[in-house]
């Protein structure tokens, strides 16, 4: 076996790993604020793929114009879904996870109505703003796409761990998760935090869709598959920890290619869960053990 | 000559779980430099009481809060506490996975935005009052001792200056010595002109260090006066001690 090809796995992984790592901090920056499991974020993105492949292949916009649809339109869907869907879950006391039904539902809706607008058409690749040669770094050769999708997880990350670090609304988010009733005694509306959350998700949903289009095809099935990968990543991760869930993701994402590489692609979806299930067996609250985790 | 409103009125005040009432009709008040007990026996309905009244309702609640006159009735959690009422719930409730100072400063969130000199002042009362917390202002709230954690969150719920505090069971599950300097602290706010609700399961100690005292039985006030009067008022511990068979853990 050649091991160039092996390389090339890794980093093909790497890149596939940032479109699942965008899907798992989209999980856990909402799930931080409101320990809800937005099972649609995988639909949201497959929303922004699609929005941008609307705009660039069949309206033929500019793509800052694709861009600025897109970053409107995604948040807005997730803003509706905190509304409908999650806020009703939220309000009642006591542990309930009607959240878990309500947002799958969300997202099987979402698929419905771009399947009736968008129609039943094959897969297709959406225009990139980048050149399409290969970069060589070394004796590796990658695409300018790959490289964009793994440099927006890197810049979403560290935008979304300062915002949690260093600003009050980020810190008022953080203690809406520990304790949701003493952050509304002390006058943080815990209805605007998730709100919030959720427009965060949203944002990263509608980026990651963006930068991920010309390396997925456009097809409306897709959502589903990441909202299933991204969930798989945390647990990998562990629940709650951003970094967490971006090793998980990236780890997910290589051994998919590396089992691509040795076995059959058919069946890609069984190296992420034979990963997860090695992780489990050695750390049970997954590789980064956070106090969500603890409190679990 | 017109008489000052109190810094807390209650009034007719009822309040449940869903659709079943659990507190009936409650009227108290604590003024301004007053510290007032309320006790009662295991599920009487003090917590609810107090939650309620802060805003935190879980069922159909009836009848006026007002604060220095102005109603605050109806209001949610986060508009109470911006009128100058704050609750320190049972259990020192806090922001476990943050640092002791992210706490305090989470304490004073409504006045974020241009009033930076209210959380540094804020900041620099609480770690007066409690200088065990400024030794620990970098460490993880969840690590702290029962204790630390006690203090913590009444120095929290104290940054935003609020006029009245309502808290619930603040000595609960402490040490002695620990619970001394809780009061101690208690006391000063009382004597730097804020109001005291307290909830206080050591009868003895919450009739010494209380103005008036209220005694909640059954989700209704049964007895109320001056506490010095209802030291010697056997219907007092009656009521708190309750008879065994009626005696449950919550
Ligand atoms: N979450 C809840 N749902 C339904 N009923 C509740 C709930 N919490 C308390 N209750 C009931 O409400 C009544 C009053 O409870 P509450 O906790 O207010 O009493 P308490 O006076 O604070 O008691 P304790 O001294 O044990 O703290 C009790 O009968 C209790 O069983
Ligand atoms: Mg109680």
């Amino acid at each position: 076996m050649d091991w160039r090809l092996l390389v090339n796995a890794i980093v093909t992984g790497l890149a596939i790993g940032a479109v699942y790592g965008l899907i798992a901090v989209g999980y856990t920056v909402v799930f931080n604020a409101t320990r809800v499991f937005n099972l649609a974020q995988g639909d949201l993105v497959m929303v922004g793929v699609l929005l941008t492949f609307w705009a660039l292949n069949v309206e033929h916009w500019p793509q800052a114009v694709a861009v600025a649809v897109v970053v409107v339109a995604v948040p807005t869907l997730a803003f509706v879904e905190e509304r409908l869907v999650v806020r009703p879950f939220l309000r009642r006391p006591g542990d309930n996870i009607g959240w878990f039904i309500s947002t799958l539902a969300f997202g099987l809706v979402l698929e419905t109505v771009v399947t009736l607008l968008y129609g039943n058409r094959p897969p297709v690749a959406v225009a990139s703003p980048l050149p399409k040669s290969a970069v060589h770094l070394g004796p590796i050769a990658t695409t300018p796409q790959l490289l964009l999708a793994l440099a927006t997880l890197v810049i979403s990350t560290v935008l979304v761990e300062a915002f949690y670090r260093r600003t009050w609304l980020g810190q008022a988010m953080r203690a809406t998760a520990d304790d949701r009733e003493v952050a509304a005694l002390r006058g943080i509306e815990p209805g605007r935090m998730s709100m919030l959350a959720f427009a965060i998700g949203g944002l990263l949903a509608a980026v990651g869709g963006y930068a991920v289009a010309p390396i997925v095809y456009a097809d409306v099935s897709i959502g589903l598959t990441y909202s299933i990968k991204g969930f798989i990543a945390l647990a990998v991760g562990g629940f709650g920890s951003i970094r967490g869930a971006i090793v998980g993701a990236l780890a997910i994402g290589v051994a998919e290619q590396v089992f691509d590489v040795y076995a059959d692609p058919r069946y890609e979806i069984l190296a992420g869960l034979g990963l997860l299930m090695v992780i489990l067996a050695v750390r049970p609250t997954g590789l980064f053990r956070t106090a969500v985790a603890r409190e679990i | 000559m017109t008489t000052e409103p109190p810094a807390l009125a209650v009034t007719d005040f009822s309040t449940g779980y869903g659709p079943m009432e659990v507190v009936h009709g409650v009227s108290l008040e604590v003024g301004t430099g007053e510290l007032v007990a309320l006790v009662g026996r295991n599920g009487a309905g003090k917590s609810t009481l107090l939650a309620a009244v802060a805003g935190v309702r879980r069922g159909p609640t009836s009848g006026r809060v007002a604060l220095d006159g102005e109603d605050v009735s109806g209001l949610r959690p986060a508009a109470v506490f911006v009128r100058g009422l704050a609750l320190v719930p049972e259990g020192h409730r806090l922001f476990t996975s943050m640092s002791v100072e992210e706490n305090l400063r989470l304490g004073a969130f409504p006045w974020r935005r241009g009033d930076r000199r209210r959380v540094d002042d804020g900041l620099s009362r609480a770690y007066d009052l409690f200088p065990d917390l400024s030794r620990a202002a970098r460490r993880a709230a969840g690590d702290l001792s029962g204790g630390q954690q006690q203090m913590l969150a009444v120095a929290q719920a104290l940054m935003a200056s609020p006029n009245v505090l309502l808290l619930d069971e603040p000595s609960s599950g402490l040490a002695p010595a620990v619970v001394d300097r809780i009061y101690e602290a208690m006391f000063r706010l009382r004597d730097t002109g804020h109001a005291l609700l307290v909830v206080e399961q050591d009868l003895e100690r919450a009739l010494r260090s209380s103005v008036r005292t209220y005694v909640m039985d059954r989700g209704a006030i049964a007895v109320a006066g001056p506490s010095t009067a209802l030291l010697d008022d056997e219907r007092v511990p009656a009521i708190v001690r309750g008879t065994a068979a009626f005696d449950h853990d919550q």
